[in-house]
């Protein structure tokens, strides 16, 4: 499931997946404002099944600590 | 392209707002490179760094006279009261939402203000916003959105990729963020055009807005003081601002009176510091042995004279009584509002705000109504004589708290002097000059 998450944000946001390290910051990689928040959300959604909101991924700081909580979300 | 029609009611509101924000308000206000600013006509988004809330689009407002400047501001000023929705509207701002503020389920409500902005672009306006999103509490400069940059790109893209569109970078500072009676200053930069990634952004949008964004926050870090070193932020701060400071303005060829030369020096300052690694342990100490006595660093070398103060203070009693109305709820009353808010970065807000569309003009309505009627048109001498007034008694205010200061400097400086003189000495041991 990150497996299929990763190359889809780098595709999205224009970034090398190398950049999506465990301890990368997301709003720093990403330029996360709002409105590109509700794109990762959706490719969340699209690649996870997973329905997470923006103010659960706003104050995830970094993508190690976003696929823990994709992980949480999967297994309940 | 037409230019926008401003009717008179907008000028003259204007004009009002100058009048309180730089006439009274305001000591003095500073206005560089504004005929960088692309004609009217020409598409152009003006960005600024953020920290003093209302007043940083207020200094804007003032410094562009040759069309009406549009704005993007936070969309809970919107709900302060319908009237001023309307305001705010007629004034030509529009609302941004923030999930952090308005929620995750307001943000779609952007999708209006950004089509409206782009419509604005395209018939050649000019728009000031801040991408910061939210104004900061120190001379900082934060994570910027990049809906600026999807504005100015899709702007472009509504008219075929036809219209050239500018993004302005600005800078604003003040001598003080709190209180009154300070200088002010706007700088304007280089406008950057978009137009050289218009190729890029119809394939790798978020690349081109990247570029772009990383050119605009680059002009912005060098127009304003920006103090990075956030561990040792109120160190640098304290440094630039006390007799340290003043010496480096001065030894660099800068006067540190003037505003526009001490941010330059300050800017010269801080980078140094930085490039020298400097370290803070002194300088803390010492300036939490001023916090703990409520000291202020310039009676170190402008010696306080309490007792002439306090002379003068009770001299100017009687004039201070008489300008009591309307000063007094002309500053204690927003102060009372803004004391209220956890962001002491409201306080500037509050003030200017309250007294130009509340305060100002009911003291006028007042004190005609309760002495027209005792002495007919001399009340007008008095309406007229309202904003002197109420500089005189900020003054005078000023007097008493100087005064209170120096006897406090007088009991307890001395004793901290040789502390100051230590922690000096060692900044510019570290700074490389003595």
């Amino acid at each position: 499931m990150i497996d299929a998450l990763r190359p889809a944000i780098a595709e999205e946001f224009e970034v090398e997946e190398a950049d999506l390290a465990l301890d990368a910051r997301i709003k720093e990689t990403l330029d996360l404002d709002s409105l590109s928040l509700v794109d990762l959300v959706a490719i969340i959604e699209q690649c996870t099944g997973i329905k997470p909101t923006g103010t659960d991924i706003k104050d995830i700081l970094t993508f190690g600590a976003l696929y823990d909580y994709i992980w949480g979300r999967c297994n309940g | 392209m037409e230019k926008e029609k401003v009717s008179l009611i907008h000028k003259a509101v204007k004009g009002y707002f100058r009048f309180v924000v730089n006439g009274i308000y305001n000591k003095h206000f500073y206005c560089f490179d504004v005929e960088n600013l692309p004609p009217e006509g020409v598409p152009c988004l003006v960005v600024s760094d953020h920290q003093n809330c209302l007043n940083d689009a207020l200094g804007v407002l003032f410094s562009v006279n040759d069309r009406k400047m549009h704005f993007i501001a936070r969309a809970d000023a919107f709900d302060i009261h319908p009237l001023f929705r309307k305001f705010l509207l007629w004034a030509g701002v529009l609302p941004a939402y923030r999930i952090d503020h308005e929620g995750e389920e307001a943000l779609g409500n952007n999708q209006d203000t950004f089509r409206i902005t782009e419509q604005n672009l395209i018939d050649g306006r000019s728009i000031l916003l801040f991408p910061e999103a939210g104004h900061q509490t120190r001379h900082w400069l934060g994570f910027f959105s990049l809906n600026y940059a999807k504005m100015a790109f899709e702007c472009a893209e509504k008219t075929g990729f036809e219209k050239e569109v500018f993004i302005m970078p600005s800078c604003n500072h003040y001598t003080d963020y709190h209180g009154m009676r300070n200088d002010m200053l706007i700088r304007f930069g280089t406008p950057i055009s978009v137009k050289p990634w218009y190729e890029l952004f119809k394939t790798k949008p978020r690349t081109a807005m990247r570029e772009v964004n990383k050119l605009v926050k680059e002009q912005i870090h060098s127009l304003m003081l920006d103090i990075q070193d956030l561990d040792n932020y109120d160190e640098i701060d304290y440094l630039r601002q006390s007799g340290f400071g003043r010496e480096f303005a001065l030894k660099n060829g800068y006067n540190p009176d003037y505003l526009p030369e001490k941010l330059e020096a300050d800017k010269k300052l801080v980078a140094l510091l930085a490039e020298k690694k400097a370290t803070y342990e002194e300088v803390k100490q010492l300036r939490e042995a001023l916090a703990a006595h409520k000291l202020q660093d310039r009676h170190f070398d402008r010696r306080p004279r309490p007792l002439l103060l306090s002379l003068l203070a009770l001299l100017l009693l009687p004039l201070a009584i008489v300008g009591v109305w309307p000063a007094l709820p002309a500053w204690f009353i927003p102060m009372h509002f803004a004391k209220r808010m956890e962001d002491n970065m409201w306080d500037g807000t509050f003030l200017t705000a309250m007294f130009s569309l509340v305060i100002f003009p009911l003291s006028i309505l007042i004190t005609l109504l309760v002495e027209w009627p005792f002495i007919g048109a001399w009340s007008l001498l008095h309406v007229a004589a309202i904003p002197a007034l109420c500089v005189f008694e900020w003054y005078w205010f000023s007097f008493v708290r100087n005064a209170a200061a120096g006897f406090r400097f007088r009991r307890y400086g001395e004793k901290l002097r040789s502390m100051r003189e230590s922690a000096f000495r060692h900044m510019k041991q570290i700074l490389g000059y003595e």
